[in-house]
């Protein structure tokens, strides 16, 4: 199942990535910047959220994630695969990343610490 | 642990996986197993996650035919690495042992057959799945079930299991109970999509505009008008 567009579609990519669970919000996240293989994921996830992924559940997460068409898999260099995000997953990432940010800016109201 | 005994334990979680997996990702998989323990990580977390993963990749890829695998990799991995199994007894499904049936349940109606098959298969049943053109309420769910001559000693009964249909209407099969030690033969009709201009099942209540019926003692009519009370979508 492929993913594009945007507009109201852009629920329906949100929903996909919430349910395709944190680690793909991560990847996402890491593959912004530039495409990347496996063990470069997992050494820049644990640079920027302090979290290290699993070798199972990184896979496991760029499958699913290649399956929705939020990633693109590159030619292979050696052994290892890099993999780019998609325009469809920019647009996923950036609805989640919103959405993420209107909790965070409601529950530190909530608990008197300011908007951000 | 030794290089060589954590390598091997790698060796042995990637191997659990799926052979398309493994041909994708095998090689680089176990080369990131290296670079991890290399730069201090547990070997015995990282050949964890790829027994999860295994067991995952098992049952997303062919849920009930992946089952024994799934469970075998993560069974297999435990002992491997010292969890003790008591850790995994929950995880372990219902014995059938326990109810004397075993029920082949159709989770994903697009797979329905494959889901039957492989549950009828792995406890050596002789019953065939065949697929039959249906409506599109019954597509994916067991339109009937024919039981054969029995074997001497055999037993007759195979249940079938009421389950909502496409579109939220009542009154379709999605499992049947067959008796642990069935030893009869029969043949189950699972539904599928019809082609253009065939004619297919349907059952008086669900019938919809244009459905040529082949049951019911009418056969090969067609409904001029849906059935009253039937809802727009089921058509």
């Amino acid at each position: 199942m492929a993913l594009t567009g945007s507009g109201h579609d852009g629920e329906r990519e949100r929903d996909v990535l919430r349910r395709a669970g944190e680690a793909s919000v991560l990847i996402l996240t890491s593959l912004a910047d530039g495409p990347k293989h496996g063990y470069a994921l997992i050494l820049d996830i644990k640079e920027f959220s302090g979290l290290r992924l699993g070798p199972g559940t990184l896979y496991g997460a760029l499958d699913r994630l290649e399956s929705l068409g939020l990633i693109q898999a590159l030619p292979a260099e050696e052994r290892r695969h890099p993999y780019r995000i998609t325009s469809a997953g920019e647009i996923a990432l950036r609805d989640h990343l919103d959405s993420l940010e209107r909790v965070s800016t409601v529950g530190r109201l909530r608990l008197g610490l300011g908007g951000v | 642990m030794s290089s060589y005994r954590h390598a091997r334990i790698t060796e042995i979680a990637v191997r659990c996986y799926p052979q398309e997996w493994r041909d994708r990702h095998g090689d680089e998989a176990i080369e990131l197993a290296e670079l991890l323990v290399r730069d201090g990580g547990s070997p015995v977390l990282v050949a964890w996650s790829y027994l999860r993963g295994a067991a995952r990749e098992q049952l997303v890829t062919r849920p009930s035919r992946r089952l024994r695998p799934a469970l075998a990799a993560l069974v297999v991995g435990a002992t491997l690495i010292g969890v003790p199994l008591v850790l995994l007894d929950s995880s372990t499904p219902a014995n059938a042992a326990s109810s004397g049936k075993v029920v082949a349940a159709i989770s994903n109606r697009s797979d329905a057959v494959g889901q039957l098959e492989s549950v009828f298969r792995s406890h050596h049943f002789s019953i065939e799945v065949e697929e039959e053109p249906s409506s599109p309420t019954r597509v994916g769910s067991i339109l009937a079930v024919k039981a054969g001559p029995e074997k001497a000693g055999g037993h007759a009964v195979l249940r079938e299991i009421a389950g909502p249909c496409v579109g939220g209407a009542t009154g379709c099969i999605d499992a049947i109970a067959v008796p642990l030690h069935y030893t009869g033969t029969a043949r189950v009709f699972v539904g599928r999509r019809v082609k253009p201009g065939e004619a297919y099942f349907a059952s008086a209540s669900i019938l919809c505009p244009g459905e040529t019926m082949r049951h019911g003692g009418n056969p090969r009519k067609t409904a001029v008008s849906p059935v009253h009370g039937l809802r727009s979508q089921d058509c």
